[in-house]
């Protein structure tokens, strides 16, 4: 079953001049396995909706629904359904508060009431993950990482919790390209090998295309756009435009080596494909005869 | 949840409540809530409510939203109210259990309670249609006078603009850190003593320390602006009175003379 959202709406500061429409009558589903990029420019509504996708904040209009359940509700179920979803917010550093790593990325799964080696394993495995093994990093105060790994801790304590639904928002902000990139690795494997449902929210587009097999465009707290990148970048470049995202590099390369005659496939978002169709259609230099 | 705390927020507008001088609002405020201190008969009372609803007109205010500032205080109203009535002297009107009630006592329970119901109602009144920013400018312009006895007017106008700017983004923050909390797992409103303690922990700790770091960058970034105190400094806007201020001040005024008028003579 998916988590599902149907209709959802909120304001802040309701009644009061501040008044703000943050999520204005989103409906959407996204099945375990997905992995989804959530993409729209700043104030766009994109945090204020994946609190509601954890569960976290309830909305003031419409229903979430996690596997069937509504994670707003009291109750055991609603606990339940609540752990599905996990949530690592906009920089997470700010909310680590144990005295050593360990004990924070253990922290969610003693909450669960784990067994203690059950909460160590998963607590070694999410610090894998943050590439901070353990060993290394286990015993150390969170308060004395740099920027960037207080971050990747934090992200650690949220992926211990093994979530079915992982909702990351823009985790590799502030990240140098070559920790994005490792991130991005690990981000990939976990997904591969887990089975869980990825919703990451980010500013970049090529961050995206790269990752996800899905697109939600949002703007004005609408959903404007939902679904694969190849078609969003074929069939609504201007919406595209109007939510005041731009397509990737490759896909604007490609239109233009289109427009001067080359005969390519207008669906390439990678570069060793825009290479071979390339090399397919350059005179005298079939793929085979490359370099 | 947290972000419901109408009592002092302010509410923008155009109107010629907001326009007034700052000065002159707290001034006429002070007097406004000393004349309801000595107003004790039904007269008064009307009065100060037409005074009351005149103003909230004027200043184009939700009288819901007033109301609703009283809301948190009522259980000091609530004291107020039965500690006098029980304490009243006089002849016994009815008993309740070993209480007994006096016409007196009652009285000056209503009083009491309308005091305390007015003392906030027009406090609210000057919040809301008094930016912060100006409210602490205005507090800084009337103890200047007392500068000269030690009185560090400025340091405490730039500490409470400074406190009341910070007050919702901690609370915001506060309400940001305990939902990624819960995303973990933390339960802040079920379970034992000692698991809700821990569960207070990991919220005061980020909180503390976001808290600090807010207040290093606040400090570095007014230094790099060259700030120093109040030694020497000008203003961007100079207050001035207006006409304005003079009407509301007569008006003021007059209102104060009818409650002394009703209260030496009626
Ligand atoms: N706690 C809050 N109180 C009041 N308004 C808020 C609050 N949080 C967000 N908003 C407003 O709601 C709107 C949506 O905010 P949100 O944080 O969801 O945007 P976002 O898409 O995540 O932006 P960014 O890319 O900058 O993180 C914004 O206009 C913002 O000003
Ligand atoms: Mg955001």
């Amino acid at each position: 079953m998916p988590l599902s959202l149907e209709n959802v709406s909120y304001v802040y500061m309701k009644g009061t001049p501040y008044e703000r429409r943050a999520v204005d009558n989103v409906s959407l589903e996204i099945q375990k396995g997905e992995f989804v990029a959530l993409i729209g420019h700043s104030g766009s509504g994109k945090s204020t909706l994946a609190q509601h996708m954890a569960g976290l904040l309830p909305p003031l209009a419409g229903q979430v629904k996690i596997d069937g359940t509504d994670p707003c509700a009291k109750g055991k179920e609603a606990l339940t359904a609540r752990r599905k979803a996990g949530l690592v917010f906009q920089y997470p550093e700010h909310q680590l508060f144990a005295e050593t790593v360990f004990d924070d990325v253990a922290f969610g799964p003693r909450n669960l009431g784990l067994a203690e080696e059950e909460v160590r394993e998963r607590a070694a495995t999410a610090l894998d993950f943050a590439q901070m093994p353990i060993e290394e990093f286990g015993a150390r105060s969170p308060f004395q990482l740099s920027g960037g790994q207080m971050r990747k801790a934090a992200i650690a304590g949220v992926i211990a919790m093994r979530p079915d639904y992982l909702i990351l928002d823009e985790p590799t902000a502030g990240f140098d390209p070559l920790a994005r990139g490792l991130f991005y690795e690990e981000l990939k494997n976990l997904h591969k090998k887990s089975g869980m449902a990825v919703i990451m929210i980010t500013h970049s587009m090529e961050e995206a295309i790269e990752l996800a097999r899905r697109l939600l465009v949002m703007s004005g707290g609408r959903i404007i756009i939902d679904g694969q990148p190849e078609r969003i970048f074929r069939e609504q470049r201007g919406e595209l435009l109007a939510a005041g995202v731009t397509a990737p590099a490759i896909v604007s390369l490609t239109d233009r080596l289109r427009a001067h005659g080359f005969s390519i496939n207008a669906d390439c978002l990678d570069a060793d494909d825009l290479v071979a169709e390339l090399l397919a259609v350059l005179p005298g230099k079939g793929p085979g005869d490359a370099r | 949840m947290l972000g419901n705390i109408t009592f002092g927020q302010y509410f923008p507008g155009d109107t010629p409540v907001h326009k007034l001088d700052p000065r002159t609002k707290i001034i006429l405020t002070i007097i406004v809530i000393a004349a309801t201190f000595t107003a004790a008969d039904f007269w008064a009372y009307s009065l100060l409510t037409a005074f009351f609803v005149f103003v909230t007109a004027l200043g184009r205010l939700s009288f819901v939203r007033l109301l609703r500032s009283v809301k948190p205080l009522w259980p000091i109203i609530l004291i107020t109210f039965f500690v006098h009535v029980f304490s009243g002297q006089g002849e016994t009107l009815f008993r309740l259990f070993i209480f007994k009630i006096t016409g007196a006592g009652l009285t000056q329970g209503i009083l009491m309670s309308l005091r305390l119901v007015f003392l906030i109602l027009f406090s609210s009144l000057m919040t809301m249609t008094t930016s912060p920013l100006e409210l602490t400018d205005g507090l800084e312009r009337l103890l200047r006078p007392f500068r000269r006895i030690g009185l560090p007017a400025h340091e405490l106008a730039m500490m409470m603009t400074i406190a009341l700017r910070f007050i919702p983004t901690l609370l915001q923050e506060t309400e940001r850190i305990m939902m990624a909390q819960s995303a973990r797992g933390a339960d802040f409103k079920s379970g034992g003593l000692t698991r809700k303690a821990r569960n207070i922990l990991t919220l005061i700790v980020p909180l503390f320390l976001s808290a600090f770091r807010r207040a290093d960058e606040l400090a570095t970034a007014m230094e790099a602006r060259c700030y120093h105190g109040g030694e020497g400094r000008t203003r961007m806007h100079e207050l001035a009175l207006a006409k304005s201020d003079a009407l509301a001040a007569l008006i003021v005024v007059f209102l104060a003379a009818v409650l002394a008028f009703i209260k030496w003579c009626g």
